[in-house]
């Protein structure tokens, strides 16, 4: 007999931390031979409902996606879950230290990134280069010279 | 008549009223519009009330010469006027009977001058007559003012005026200035402001500037930022105690820089060839760390009075911990980075070629040779050449090379037309005549020939002095400066900062066209350009560089013609025709028909003769057509017309206007002997394409950043990826490691929310 909880969660399955709302702990049989992984828990009919999602064993301190409940005689359900790793283990695999190729708050530059779209139209801007000192006669220069080379 | 009806009688904007009036008026000018000016010698005496009144421009100039002679001038706003915003290089001058009173007017109205801009105001009569305190505070009052108001690039004159008219006050005359003597933490503190009234006061200021429209001298410098940057070298330095310094407005005649007592960097520049004959060109004279009351001594003053060339930096006894350059032709090569410099060792450096006052003259350049003439150059292989002239470096043994203006030109025309020796010819004598789009001046002289084919007696004098003026160069190239353009990286601040990379920067230099740059070189950084023109061939080099590490990178280079080849004689003009044929090869035929027809309507020759020089050649299938146009361009053979055409450049640039090229051929360079070339433009351009992208909004957390990092997962927020992790150390099954690994190169969101 081990204690599980039902009910929902919130979040992609890819998510570390998950939102969830669970009911009470309810007994539950454990169908055999079973695995850590892939519990198949009986339960009492009430406690677990159709709309429910997610799951959490304390006897195994993991989380479980609901994947099946089937109906059994004697007004019991059977619970075919399959473990969350990463709820289950959140704590600790906040803790790993990793090499990072992508996240959210990345604030380093010149990475090239595939992932974004580039448009085939460009942004084009001409600017002039500005203080210098020679410009076309006209606009009020009116300077000019001529060179007269002798031969002496 | 009153001046108020004698304005509104000639209802003109430009108002030259006074004409020598004197008298008391009260008067009430309104509505004056922009440019209006009042001009000469209104006297405003005692007694008079002169209000300006609903003036919302008031133009370059206001008041003149206007005397101010104990009247009361008020230009105000107030309640009923409109508030006077620009008050443009108005001058006040000659007021010699300021008051206090007469500027505080302004104050009565309930409101502060609102706004100058670029105002100029002078009180002129202190050059002659020290003036008292009380016009001083007058127009310290005006400062105060401005300060809190807006007083924004603005000239007050009055102080430099006063310095140079009354030295004895620079070291005792303090309080003349006592009218807020109390406020000096207010009054001075202009930052990034080029208003800089140092008249006593302490400059106060983060990284100030020291610019164009700064005066004052100063007393001190402290409690500022990081960084004094000199703009223009304002200051002039006396040759006594360091806290004399002060400025004038442009019209220096010695750009002299010296600050003491500053801690911090300093970034101090002269712009310019100073046209005054002492021919210093700039000294900055930094003291960092030494004890300021001997670091300057009068022995350099000397010194930098007699030096002939050069932007001399003297640095006292000083500790230079960083030396910028304040213009990237600027070199201070010889500055270490923990150097003492000994107060009478000169550190030159390269000259700076910049303008003084107008700086789109052509007139402002610096000669190669030198750059200023000393260290740092000594890998300059333009040192020690001279290619003509005077020069006493062995060039012009057999040149000589004027610089002429159009007149001087007509002048040698005319003097050959009708005062030059029988029997002489100057035309074998002439090399070459081109017209250049810049000022060049040389030592002043006249144009002399040689009777070359002349048979003469023994003890007859050869040359033939024709007494029309020019100027003799050495023909020394010159340079200008094509100003810089900052290459900004802009995708930095837009997300995707990479793409700065994928820009393609594309440079147009004058007179050497169009270079697609090394992104990799340019980006994120500052180009700088430069045209160098030889004056003897008429050639045009244009290079752009950028720095790193105090190094020029050049990144593009070329050249072209910018001479305008001015034919003396039928077979210079063939020549030159055949050279402009070669090199029009490049060209479409179309674009070749273009120049052509483009050049037929210079209508260089006025007068032409028939017979064209150019068919006679065998050119006219090229450009030129029949009838009168063949005859405006056929060769003249004399100088009359020639010369005519030559002083004719300003309608051949309006033709030049007119080029209409419908060709959208990439020409690169530039051809001899065609004014087409000052069709181009004269400024040095970039284009930047830059790649556009588009992501979702939630890209960030939904696809993340790249990155290289080494973290803890907790510590990533979004959609994290991470590679290669190992999850080893977790206390989970095998199976449960092979997911939760799986989960992480394949992309989790980490962190607390989503």
């Amino acid at each position: 007999m081990v204690s599980v909880q039902f009910g929902t969660y919130t979040g992609d399955v890819n998510k570390i931390h998950k939102g969830t709302t669970l009911g009470t702990a309810k007994n539950a049989e454990l169908k055999q031979p079973t695995t850590v992984e892939a519990p198949y828990f009986i339960v009492a009919n009430g406690s677990v409902a159709d709309t429910d999602t997610y799951a959490y064993c304390s006897n195994f301190g993991r989380y479980y996606y609901i994947q099946q409940v089937d109906e059994l005689p004697g007004s019991r359900k059977g619970v075919q879950c399959v473990v969350d790793p990463l709820m289950s283990f959140a704590g600790q695999i906040d803790t790993l230290e990793v090499n990072v190729s992508r996240y959210e708050g990345s604030t380093e530059s010149d990475i090239y990134d595939g992932a974004v779209v580039k448009l085939a139209q460009c942004e084009e801007v001409i600017e002039a280069f500005g203080g210098g000192q020679f410009s076309k006669i006209g606009g009020g220069n009116t300077t000019r010279s001529y060179v007269l080379l002798v031969a002496n | 008549m009153a001046l108020a009806d004698m304005y509104k009688q000639n209802n003109v904007s430009y108002y030259e009223s006074g004409q020598g009036m004197s008298g008391v008026f009260t008067d009430t000018i309104e509505n004056l519009t922009a440019n209006g000016m009042i001009d000469d010698s209104i006297f405003l005496n005692t007694g008079s009330t002169w209000t300006m009144k609903n003036t919302g421009t008031i133009g370059n100039h206001f008041a003149w010469y206007a005397g101010w002679v104990g009247g009361v001038l008020a230009v105000r706003q107030g309640p009923d006027v409109i508030p006077i915003t620009y008050l443009g290089s108005a001058i006040l001058s000659k007021n010699t009977g300021c008051t206090v009173a007469s500027l505080s007017a302004k104050q009565a109205d309930g409101a502060g001058w609102n706004d100058f801009k670029n105002a100029r105001f002078m009180i002129d009569a202190i050059n002659s007559t020290p003036g008292t305190a009380s016009q001083y505070n007058a127009f310290n009052y005006a400062a105060y003012s401005g300060q809190k108001y807006g007083f924004n690039s603005c000239l007050i004159e009055s102080i430099a005026g006063y310095a140079t008219s009354n030295t004895a006050h620079n070291y005792t005359a303090i309080n003349d200035y006592t009218a807020l003597t109390g406020d000096n933490a207010n009054r001075i503190v202009y930052s990034n402001y080029q208003v800089m009234l140092t008249n006593y006061n302490p400059y106060l200021a983060d990284n100030a500037t020291l610019g164009k429209y700064n005066v004052g001298y100063i007393w001190d410098f402290f409690n500022i930022g990081d960084e004094i940057v000199c703009v223009r070298d304002m200051l002039r330095m006396p040759n006594s105690a360091h806290w004399q310094s002060w400025a004038y407005y442009h019209d220096v005649t010695d750009k002299y820089v010296t600050i003491g007592g500053f801690g911090g960097n300093v970034v101090a520049g002269t712009q310019g060839a100073l046209p005054e004959s002492d021919d210093v060109k700039g000294i900055f004279s930094y003291n960092n760390s030494g004890t300021s009351a001997n670091w300057f001594t009068t022995k350099n003053a000397v010194d930098y009075k007699t030096n002939s060339m050069g932007l001399r930096w003297c640095v006292g006894n000083a500790t230079i911990s960083t030396a910028k350059q304040w213009r990237d032709n600027v070199r201070l090569g010889v500055m270490s980075a923990s150097g003492i410099i000994t107060h009478n060792q000169w550190i030159v450096g390269e000259a700076a070629i910049q303008a003084s006052d107008n700086p789109n003259k052509n007139t402002d350049y610096d000669h190669i040779p030198g750059h200023g003439g000393g260290g740092g150059d000594d890998d300059d292989p333009w040192n020690g050449i001279e290619f003509g002239g005077t020069g006493a470096g062995g060039g012009g043994a057999f040149c000589s090379v004027y610089y002429m203006t159009g007149a001087e030109l007509t002048s040698l025309k005319n003097w050959s037309n009708t005062s030059a020796p029988e029997n002489f010819d100057m035309l074998p004598s002439i090399i070459g005549l081109q017209q250049l789009p810049i000022a060049l001046s040389g030592i002043s002289t006249t144009v002399k020939f040689l009777k070359s084919g002349a048979i003469t007696s023994q003890g007859e004098s050869r040359v033939v002095d024709t007494g029309v003026s020019a100027g003799t160069g050495t023909g020394q190239p010159v340079s200008f400066s094509l100003g810089s353009v900052n290459i900004n990286r802009r995708m930095q601040q837009r997300g995707e900062p990479y793409l700065d990379y994928d820009c393609t920067v594309e440079l147009f230099l004058p007179f050497a066209g169009t270079f697609v740059l090394d992104t990799q070189a340019v980006m994120g950084r500052t180009i700088n350009a430069e045209i160098v023109i030889d004056p003897v061939n008429g050639t045009a080099f244009a290079y752009a560089w950028v720095s790193q590490d105090g190094q020029k990178m050049p990144i593009a280079y070329g050249g072209g013609s910018i001479a305008v080849d001015l034919p003396i004689a039928s077979n210079q003009w063939g020549i030159s025709r055949a050279a402009f044929k070669q090199a029009s090869h490049q060209m479409t035929m179309n674009a070749i028909k273009d120049i052509g027809d483009f050049m037929i309507g210079l209508g260089i020759f006025k007068t032409g003769q028939a017979g064209a020089i150019a068919n006679r050649n065998g050119y006219a299938a090229l450009d030129i057509k029949e009838g009168l146009q063949a005859k405006q361009i056929g060769g003249q053979m004399m100088t009359s017309s020639t010369i005519n055409a030559a002083t004719d450049t300003a309608s051949a640039i309006v033709n030049a206007h007119q080029l209409n090229n419908t060709n959208y051929t990439a020409i690169r360079g530039s051809f001899g002997g065609s004014y087409a070339e000052w069709a181009q433009p004269f400024t040095a351009y970039v284009r930047i394409t830059r790649p556009k992208f588009k992501k979702p909004s939630n890209f960030n957390h939904t696809q993340a950043v790249p990155c290289v990092e080494t973290k803890t997962v907790g510590s990533c927020s979004g959609l994290t990826i991470c590679v290669n992790p190992d999850c080893g150390s977790i206390s989970c099954t095998e199976a449960e490691k092979i997911m939760i690994t799986q989960a992480l190169v394949g992309g989790v969101y980490a962190g607390g929310g989503q």
